[in-house]
């Protein structure tokens, strides 16, 4: 472990351990010559997005280019683990593009949701949004949920921490 | 093992809020602020001391690795109140070679005789940040401010170990680890983005979320931008992750947890009866069963899956608890007074070594979440 390099990178007034301190120190080191933090000392919490126990979809595409007519680029990932008409994970043949969740229901977009797609909104407002002319709708929806973890966290909170 | 006064750092506040511990004062029901860390005393320990303390904590955790292997190969789950679900997932990952990162141990020890296991906080340990960092730094920073101070060393190699260990369970720095706990708690995100940060230092990509913004899209678990959760550090207990609505998609996921399933076994107070029923009059264990009378005298009764304290009750001779959840009764060892405080000796296994100590008093006679954290010191 002396081989690497312990010096500090955000914490200002660290210093190395005294010549003093290595002197005293025992035959088996028992201490940590320096730590290091690169994520605490800036840490500021995540704010949360809470959808406890909300019911959520989303929308696949055969192409990527349907995908981002209905959402942003960044909402149009290749899916990595879907794939289509087999649940054989290394089967990478057949892959699908999916959307973001959003809350089943939804109709249109708002700041917490990205809803079901611009040409989506679109058809049902019986209206015309801007786009490709080849647009493909969704091939399927994948359902899922969110919130499905948390609620005893939730519940013991107001009682405190649960970490031993 | 002695408790002594000593000048706290000037502006003591600013330097822990620079570690990043920032719930060094909690807030009581009434609004006041109540310091959890303080240090306007210490505890300070001899080379003899710290070396019991850690070879009890070393011998105490192969015990209970060796005991998780015999439960799990004889199946002996009934005790610690595990369906066939849960069952198999804790043999899956044992039989697997899953890696446990962290673990403390609560000791009652008063620095003489035999340090004994109270209860090993296996699967969701909190006050790491405070053991590794803030007191790692309150001793650095004594030795540059006071003459004296520079002869103390202090048992505390949490910190490297854990980057070390990150490597040995993760492998090959690549794809991103996942970090979940309950973010509404300061003391459960403090730990959560400690250990965060120490996995960014070996190496590895990390995002965190809150366990609520876990998903899961009909296979597998995913996360805020609904990328599969290959790997999860969960500071969050495993009899909860069963229990809650998502439980019953652990099986079929890929998701590997950090704690891993077998720890669930180690977070059960079930553990203290087994180790005690398998090794009778081991140095460092205390009389523990599910049999009040099998244990004379005063006894504490502990919940087996509460955590804090909670639960935790004191009972004299003959009496035994009302209407109480599933528990264990163990021989009462009361914790050492000093200056008019109890005080706990809480020693942290990082991977499969014994490499840190972190003192907690109270004025109660049981450890609960606000009893304060005190800094320690050796020589």
């Amino acid at each position: 472990m002396s081989g690497k390099s312990r010096r500090p990178k955000r914490l200002e007034g660290s210093v190395p351990p005294s010549s003093a301190a290595f002197a005293n120190r025992m035959e088996k080191q028992k201490r940590s010559d320096m730590i290091w933090l690169v994520v605490l000392g800036a840490a500021v919490a995540t704010p949360l997005i809470l959808m406890a126990g909300k019911d959520m979809q989303r929308n696949l595409y055969q192409t990527r280019e349907d995908c981002v007519t209905d959402y942003s680029e960044s909402e149009c990932p290749r899916d990595a683990t879907y794939h289509y008409g087999s649940n054989r994970l290394d089967d990478s043949s057949v892959r699908r593009y999916h959307g973001p969740w959003f809350e089943a229901g939804s109709t249109q977009r708002t700041s917490a949701d990205p809803g079901p797609g611009r040409q989506q909104e679109s058809s049902a407002r019986n209206s015309f949004a801007p786009g490709r002319t080849s647009y493909r709708p969704p091939v399927s929806r994948e359902y899922g949920i969110r919130g499905g973890f948390g609620r005893s966290g939730a519940i013991r909170a107001g009682r405190g921490g649960f970490g031993g | 093992m002695r408790r002594v006064a000593v000048a706290p750092r000037r502006e003591w506040q600013a330097r822990l809020l620079g570690n990043g511990f920032d719930f060094h004062t909690l807030v009581t029901d009434d609004g006041r602020p109540d310091p959890y860390w303080i240090e306007d005393a210490c505890y300070e320990f001899s080379t003899s001391q710290i070396e019991d303390l850690e070879s009890a904590t070393q011998e105490l955790h192969d015990l209970c690795l060796d005991a998780v292997g015999e439960i799990v190969d004889r199946g002996d789950y009934e005790s610690f109140g595990l369906n066939q679900f849960e069952a198999t997932l804790i043999e899956r990952s044992w039989s697997l070679g899953e890696r446990g990162l962290y673990g403390r141990m609560d000791l009652s020890y008063d620095g003489s005789g035999p340090p004994k296991l109270l209860e090993y906080n296996a699967d969701t340990p909190t006050s790491l940040l405070e053991s590794s960092v803030a007191q790692w730094f309150w001793l650095e920073d004594r030795a540059n401010g006071d003459r004296g101070a520079h002869k103390f060393d202090q048992f505390n190699s949490i910190h490297e170990q854990l980057i070390e260990r990150w490597q040995t369970v993760l492998g090959k720095p690549g794809g991103c680890v996942h970090f979940a706990c309950h973010q509404d708690s300061p003391e459960d995100f403090g730990t959560t983005e400690y250990l965060r940060d120490t996995c960014i230092q070996a190496g590895w990509k990390t995002e965190t979320l809150d366990m609520s913004d876990i998903g899961f899209d009909g296979m597998q678990f995913i996360d805020r931008s609904d990328r599969v959760i290959d790997r999860m550090f969960k500071l969050y207990p495993w009899e909860w992750l069963f229990a809650e609505e998502f439980g019953a998609h652990l099986g079929g996921s890929r998701t590997r947890w950090l704690e891993p399933p077998w720890k669930r076994l180690l977070a059960d107070k079930a553990i203290l009866s087994w180790l005690w029923q398998h090794h009778p009059g081991h140095p460092n264990l205390l009389p523990a069963s599910f049999d009040r009378s099998a244990i004379a005298g005063e006894v504490v009764f502990k919940p087996c899956l509460e955590r804090e304290g909670l639960g935790v009750l004191m009972l004299p001779t003959g009496e035994a608890p009302p209407d109480s959840p599933r528990g264990i009764y163990q021989a009462s060892r009361r914790l050492p007074i000093f200056d008019g405080r109890h005080a706990l000796v809480g020693t942290w296994v990082i991977g499969d070594v014994a490499c840190g100590l972190g003192m907690r008093e109270d004025q109660h006679a049981i450890t609960r979440n606000t009893s304060r954290f005190v800094p320690h010191r050796f020589r």
